[in-house]
């Protein structure tokens, strides 16, 4: 039984939901919808310092918080929170646009993913805020992705559906609350998804 | 009576239940019952290999022999009393002499159903 009194609500909510599903099954898939819902809204940030060497255009980018993994920059700034130009690289590092004119260290916010698990410790590296706000989505999406399964006591692709839906609905609110700051009366929808015209990247 | 199913000896003696050979002669060896366990073993991570997730990383699936009936059966609890159907029909089919084939088709039957849909456990 965890200490985590918001996991042992998801376990709850999940298991007495998958009749035969095992532990293990549910931890894979927590892992896999942990990272769609952090992929779909960036909603786990931090700010890290990277410090730039003079002509250079790369620097090592990497977080702070130990079982996170850097999934995309959100903004680099120097000083007086002047942005700088640059992009991620896949392998992690970053790729300034023009050579750092002198030794510097710049603050990049950067999005998280949960790093690997393991077998001793299964389940994904998340900030506490997440385990409180999200346990609704993450549950609402290991419910679609297991219900979705072919062959197992628990497939309804009914069911499927509609945690799915609600999953989807759960992540693109997050991603809007994100990145309004969960300011209250800040923009409270996201634009239509018929009227999308580029990926996000 | 064997409740928690957590050994190789729990199987076999609960098997040997279901196959009404708890006489001081036994019709069935232990090693045909050990033999069912691990054939159903093997059938259930083909149908269900979210059971057996860790050991199938390395194409393997836990395997049990007469020779160690203490050994703890690493099967998840919720579906221990599954594998007593297979057990049952696996060993009933197979014995010429006294060969039911429907009800041995029947618990093999029961077996994959279970695993893959929602069934109750009879045995």
């Amino acid at each position: 039984v965890s200490t985590n009194p918001w996991l042992n609500r998801f376990l709850d909510n999940t298991q007495s939901q998958l009749p035969g599903a095992t532990l293990r099954a549910i931890q894979v898939e927590l892992v896999n919808v942990a990272e769609e819902l952090l992929n779909i809204s960036d909603g786990w940030r931090e700010t890290v310092r990277v410090r730039v060497r003079q002509g250079r255009t790369t620097a090592s980018l990497a977080a702070d918080t130990a079982g996170a993994r850097v999934a995309r920059l959100i903004a680099l700034v120097g000083d007086n929170d002047i942005p700088v130009a640059a992009s991620l690289q896949n392998d992690g590092d970053l790729l300034l646009r023009d050579e750092a004119p002198a030794d510097a260290t710049l603050e990049a916010t950067i999005s998280l993913l949960p790093g690997p698990v393991t077998d001793d410790r299964p389940y994904p590296v998340l900030p506490d805020w997440m385990w409180q706000r999200e346990t609704a989505a993450m549950t609402h999406g290991v419910l679609g992705r297991m219900m979705g399964q072919r062959g197992k006591p628990y497939t309804s692709t009914q069911m499927a559906a509609y945690h799915m839906r609600m999953f989807n609905r759960m992540a693109a609110d997050l991603r809007v609350r994100t990145a309004t700051g969960n300011l209250l009366g800040g923009q409270a929808w996201g634009y239509p998804q018929d009227f999308q015209v580029r990926r996000k990247r | 009576v064997v409740a928690d199913l957590a050994t190789v000896q729990n199987y076999v003696d609960r098997a040997r239940v279901l196959l009404q050979d708890q006489g001081t002669t036994e019709r069935y060896p232990d090693a045909d019952i050990v033999d069912a366990l691990n054939s159903g073993i093997s059938e259930a991570a083909r149908v269900r290999p979210d059971l057996f997730l860790t050991y199938l990383r390395t194409r393997t699936i836990p395997s049990y022999s007469v020779g160690s009936l203490a050994t703890a059966v690493d099967i998840d609890p919720i579906w221990r009393s599954t594998f007593l159907n297979y057990i049952v029909g696996y060993i009933q089919i197979r014995d010429d002499e006294d060969t039911q084939d429907a009800r041995a088709a029947a618990f093999l039957n029961t077996f994959v159903a279970q695993l893959t849909m929602m069934r109750s456990t009879p045995a």
